[in-house]
């Protein structure tokens, strides 16, 4: 190799042309993130409120306090009688952001998920409208392999679980949040 | 170095998947539908020719002893342009995606045509090593795919091909439902799940070899040639087409 044979260059020119990379590189970074900054968190907005709308139609959404300690709940929100409950189970690939419907009546109106990194093809199809239809007017969701009504996804029974467990969770935070009103 | 040559070093004879046997980890994790294969694959090459065209351009400025750290600078950089365009334009991908695009940064493919090709040759030439090296690795998501989506599922094309009430079309959002071609039940889930990935991929591999290796292994075969010594011989020949 030619450049062998150069003798070795000194630490200053080391560290010269390492900050210059970098520099240029941060810079070139900055100047994407700034084009595309907006977009994302539109994008991001867009779908955490598409998300609140498909679970419960309203005219408004209103986030409450939430006290009741339990970590699967990242949110409420109050909407027209009923709540919007933010929920992040742990999946098989991570926690699975989800938004649960809970109605005036204490039963669930609509489950959609927000993000997820789910086994592409198996447990990401927790997405599929079919699923997540299951859960809708339930007031307690249990899987049939642990004796309840709810079809688990072939081959993720793990993810199956997950989004059941968040949407008791949501249920139970529904009913905190509408009992500690009452108070 | 001929274009031609170039080409079908990228596409068959220097296949960083299947002859170089880089950048497996992605090729098993995300073949599941044409969709992530088709985006995955155009990622890789955009940042690998990128990256190519860079390293090129300051092979000559960059003292050997530190040219490593350069390049992951430069690579890491260039991924995370592609996954802030990608969340910003085609979130869908994005989403489907998920980890695997910033774990490009690590795909050996990337640093491995780095440090053998582009800090060795001209800004022409390395940006069309990108090129071929990327269509390579994008032919084998797209052949793997296909297998896997055919016999786990039993659809052609999921995710980038959709077929409704509005008959057969491309989407670019990942909700096409792909062509059924046998019914789902009778899809083989193991070849889904990450296993036949190693299943499709090791088989795909053999295929190629035995193709590209057929006129030592009949000399083998007919006692002309040991196999240390047509060993030896490939590997001369690949030797000499990096050097």
């Amino acid at each position: 190799m030619e450049k062998a044979k150069k003798k070795p260059a000194s630490i200053g020119v080391l560290i010269l042309t390492l900050f210059l990379v970098t520099a240029v590189m941060s810079g070139l970074l900055g100047l994407v993130n700034y084009v595309t900054k907006d977009r994302i968190a539109a994008f991001k907005a867009e779908s955490t409120d598409a998300a609140m709308r498909e679970v419960l139609p309203a005219d408004g959404y209103k986030q409450v306090e939430y006290g009741g300690g339990d970590a699967l709940v990242a949110g409420v929100w109050e909407a027209g009688g009923g709540y919007v409950v933010e929920v992040v189970p742990s999946g098989f690939g991570g926690e699975i952001d989800m938004m649960v419907g809970v109605g005036a009546d204490g039963r669930v109106t609509g489950v959609s998920i927000v993000s997820m990194s789910e086994t592409s093809g198996l447990g990401s199809n927790a997405s599929k409208p079919e699923f997540r239809a299951q859960y809708v007017g339930k007031d307690e969701a249990r899987l049939k392999k642990d004796g309840g009504d709810i079809d688990a996804l072939t081959g993720a029974t793990v993810t199956s679980r997950a989004v059941t467990r968040g949407v008791n969770a949501a249920l139970a935070a529904a009913e905190y949040v509408r009992g500690g009103e009452g108070k | 170095m001929s274009v031609k040559k170039l080409f079908t070093d990228g596409v068959i004879r220097q296949n960083p998947v299947l002859v170089q046997l880089l950048g497996m980890c992605s090729c098993m994790a995300i073949t599941t539908s044409l969709f992530n294969g088709v985006g995955m694959g155009l990622s890789v090459m955009i940042i690998l020719t990128c990256c190519n065209i860079v390293i090129s351009i300051l092979r000559k400025v960059i003292p050997p002893n530190i040219r490593i750290a350069v390049f992951v600078v430069v690579i890491a950089a260039f991924v995370t342009i592609v996954d802030l365009l990608l969340q910003a334009y085609i979130p869908a991908l994005s989403k489907s995606l998920g980890v695997f695009i910033p774990l490009i940064v690590v795909n050996c493919i990337i640093i491995g045509r780095a440090e053998s090709f582009a800090s060795k040759n001209g800004v022409g030439a390395s940006a069309l090593d990108g090129i071929f090296q990327g269509l390579g690795y994008t032919l084998v998501l797209i052949v793997m795919c296909v297998i896997r989506e055919f016999i786990g599922k039993g659809t052609f094309g999921g995710g980038l091909i959709d077929v409704g009430e509005a008959g057969v079309r491309f989407v670019t959002d990942g909700s096409g439902s792909g062509i059924r071609i046998f019914p789902a039940q009778y899809g083989a889930l193991l070849m889904v799940l990450p296993f036949g990935g190693f299943l499709t991929l090791g088989t795909l591999i053999a295929i190629v070899q035995g193709i590209t290796n057929r006129k030592h292994n009949k000399e083998i075969r007919a006692g002309k040639l040991s196999v240390i010594a047509a060993l030896d011989a490939a590997h001369g020949e690949e030797g000499g087409s990096d050097e």
